[in-house]
């Protein structure tokens, strides 16, 4: 069984973190991919459609001034019909038939113009709320809003009546915002879909490979057994070579699985999007593996233990993960944690897995591209040469010839 | 009988420690040479010197009549390694890891099937192919790391404290097997700080202290170089001081004293005394049992030279 076999069997003896940590956590980011495309799917299929809440006037003043907020609440929602009873009431919201009540008390019209015509605070409408509050309290704002304009209206025009104030009041409710309805695009959806997936598996690819590569390849740095490599015909760096290749495919493997599943799940997901732009993000996925490969290697050569594998394959993993802006959006980051996320591979990482689908200017992704994935080589790099030193000062510590003694004396 | 094994004043420190003081040493082939010395004495950094898997300060080793450095593996092909500590990888089988082992130095895979099969047999672990390290007994777990020392069939062994922790019946069969394979022509070189072991081993012996080798001979020229000599253990029961002051007047007697109801002599080199005890005790009517005569032991050799047992 040669070296390269050996370190393959040795990883696949320790399975079961493969299956925890990759298989697993993995798997678990599924549903979020499948839900995502399903309420992709839901908005393209029935488009937008708006929602008319459901809204109960008691009016209890019977004035002009009631009677014109009754009517202007009927225009954008729909008027339900509520008895004047505190149980009826109670009914109606606890059962959501309606989604709010509107109480005009008596003689609000006339306190609404007394109050404009003195400058004071207006009288207010008393309001509930049903179960949703969100499509009540929309339906409230409506009300409230034309309430407010009469007001203005009445204070403005002292000699107006109520029936003139409900004129102009309603004539201002007219002047509105200019609205458009715009459909979302099921390829950009989609896209987020995949590279959301991509990210969310950050900390499973890191933890993954420093756990699982970093074990087989310390299994290998036991001062028993560099001794007894030591002692066969084949160097150190042969030997350096075959374990970090074996390593190299257990990276290739873990990386290969979130791809896969990324792609196989998200097929659909990532029509109209370009090939480029997609092997782009597995390039950089690939990249960051490299990463965590390289940093296995330092720490096998180290001599780390299992429980120090998991300890620093975690909290690397979820400090990277985090601060990538894969699982928190990087805007609701302090500046200062955004500068510190710089100094994480993750950050790199989703910086081209977000701007691959997003940046339309091929010269700025073009460089920002570059940008990216040469940090993330850098950092693999860096750490590799890391732990190549720690080798090399193990090497040169613990070993050497003959012709290096008689050339010291 | 060519050299097989050179080393020339070879000079090792650990900082202020000096690990080996000009040590040198001479195995023929075909050898069963010892290294003996108590725990610390330097056996094990000189086997690791002669390997090239440390570095040393001065000195000259060759191997097969060759200059020997971290870089002659085809020097390092014709070697075997039996280490003091099991280097086994847990994670595989019995089988596996002497495949692993043996793939180092064998690339051919059907030559390598063989060999594994005939190094699993050779220890008698047959049995236990399947089995993870971790299942196996400490016994069954130094044989496997003999067998995965040996599974190369190399013409030159080493193998460092191969008994340590073993059970009587497993120390037995390593030593048989040992045996065995020098049988077979393969040169070996043993270390141990278990005298009786390498008293019934080994051809020739080295006596190592502080990294210095302190007498080297056969077993017999070792036992024939000191003043010391045999040993005569008689079951006496009761023994009057006369008797016994008549005893220790003889005149190759060195020291005699009671123990446990037996007398022991401790006679000088050269001829037995036996008879001349037993004359005294029978002068002095003494009536006697069981009678044991023995002769000097390595660890004798050890207390003279160096004043201490070789277990202190």
């Amino acid at each position: 069984m040669s070296i390269f076999k050996a370190a393959l069997r040795l990883a696949a003896r320790h399975r079961v973190y493969f299956l925890i940590y990759l298989v697993a956590l993995s798997l678990c980011g599924l549903p979020m991919v499948l839900s995502s495309m399903n309420a992709t799917a839901d908005v393209s299929a029935a488009g937008h459609k708006e929602y008319i809440a459901s809204v109960a006037v008691i009016d209890r003043d019977g004035s002009a001034i009631s009677r014109g907020l009754t009517a202007h609440v009927s225009q954008t929602a729909e008027l339900v019909e509520v008895a004047d009873e505190t149980y009826a009431i109670q009914d109606a919201l606890a059962q959501s038939h309606v989604d709010g009540v509107v109480v005009i008390p008596q003689g609000f019209g006339q306190d609404l113009m007394d109050a404009a015509h003195a400058g004071s605070d207006a009288p207010e409408v008393q309001v509930a709320y049903g179960t949703d509050m969100q499509s009540g309290t929309l339906a409230m704002s409506e009300a409230t809003g034309w309430l407010s304009l009469a007001g203005r209206a009445a204070a403005l025009d002292p000699a107006a009546d109520e029936h003139e104030v409900v004129s102009r009041a309603e004539e201002a409710s007219q002047e509105r915002a200019g609205t458009r309805v715009t459909d979302v695009q099921a390829a950009q959806a989609g896209t987020e879909t995949f590279t959301g997936y991509l990210g969310f598996n950050l900390y499973a690819l890191f933890v993954t490979i420093v756990v699982c590569v970093g074990l087989m390849m310390s299994r290998f740095r036991t001062p028993e057994m560099r001794l007894r490599n030591g002692a066969s015909p084949l160097s150190f760096s042969q030997v350096n070579r075959s374990v970090v290749g074996a390593g190299l495919v257990l990276t290739a493997i873990a990386w290969g699985w979130v791809s896969a599943l990324a792609l196989g799940f998200g097929a659909g997901a990532l029509e109209g999007a370009a090939w480029w732009q997609v092997a782009l993000c597995l390039l950089s996925l690939f990249l960051y593996c490299l990463v965590p490969l390289a940093m296995a290697f330092a720490l096998s050569q180290l001599n780390a233990s299992e429980e120090m594998l998991n300890a620093v394959g975690n909290i690397l993993g979820l400090a990277s993960s985090f601060l990538s802006g894969a699982w928190v959006t990087r805007e609701l980051m302090d500046s200062s944690v955004q500068a510190l996320a710089r100094l994480t591979p993750g950050y790199w990482c989703n910086d081209v897995l977000v701007s691959a689908f997003t940046t339309s200017d091929w010269g700025a992704l073009a460089g920002r591209m570059a940008t990216d994935l040469g940090m993330l080589l850098l950092f693999a790099v860096v750490t590799a040469l890391v732990g190549a030193a720690v080798s090399q000062a193990r090497v040169l510590r613990s070993t050497g010839s003959a012709r290096a003694a008689r050339m010291a004396e | 009988m060519p050299e097989v094994v050179s080393v020339r004043n070879l000079v090792k420190r650990y900082g202020d420690l000096l690990a080996l003081d000009h040590f040198s040493l001479s195995i023929g082939a075909g050898e069963i040479f010892g290294l003996l010395g108590p725990n610390g004495s330097g056996k094990t950094t000189a086997i690791n010197c002669i390997l090239q898997l440390l570095t040393f300060d001065k000195g000259d080793i060759r191997l097969f009549g060759e200059p020997m450095s971290a870089t002659r593996y085809d020097l390092k092909r014709r070697i075997g390694v039996v280490p003091q500590q099991v280097a086994v990888f847990n994670e595989l089988t019995v089988r596996e890891n002497v495949d692993y082992f043996c793939s180092l130095y064998v690339a051919d895979k059907n030559r390598r099937r063989q060999l594994v099969d005939q190094a699993i047999s050779f220890v008698s672990l047959e049995d236990y192919v399947r089995f993870r390290p971790k299942k196996l007994s400490g016994g069954l777990l130094r044989r496997l790391n003999i067998a995965c020392g040996i599974a190369h069939q190399p013409e030159l062994i080493f193998f460092d404290e191969p008994t340590v922790a073993v059970d009587p019946q497993s120390r037995a069969s390593i030593l048989e097997g040992i045996r065995r394979l020098n049988g077979q022509g393969t040169t070996v070189v043993y270390t141990s700080h278990y005298m009786e072991e390498v008293e019934q081993l080994c051809n020739r012996v080295m006596i190592m202290d502080h990294g210095r080798s302190l007498a080297q001979g056969t077993v017999e020229e070792l036992q024939r170089s000191i003043s010391t000599g045999e040993k005569i253990k008689v079951e006496v029961g009761e023994l009057a001081p006369e008797a016994l002051e008549r005893v220790r007047e003889l005149p190759r007697v060195v020291s005699a004293s009671m123990t446990d109801g037996e007398l022991v002599c401790s006679c000088e080199n050269g001829g037995s005394n036996l008879v001349q005890v037993l004359s005294v005790l029978s002068d002095c009517g003494v009536a006697y049992g069981r009678i044991v005569c023995e002769p000097p032991t390595l660890n004798d050799v050890f207390l003279e030279i160096t004043g201490r047992e070789l277990r202190d």
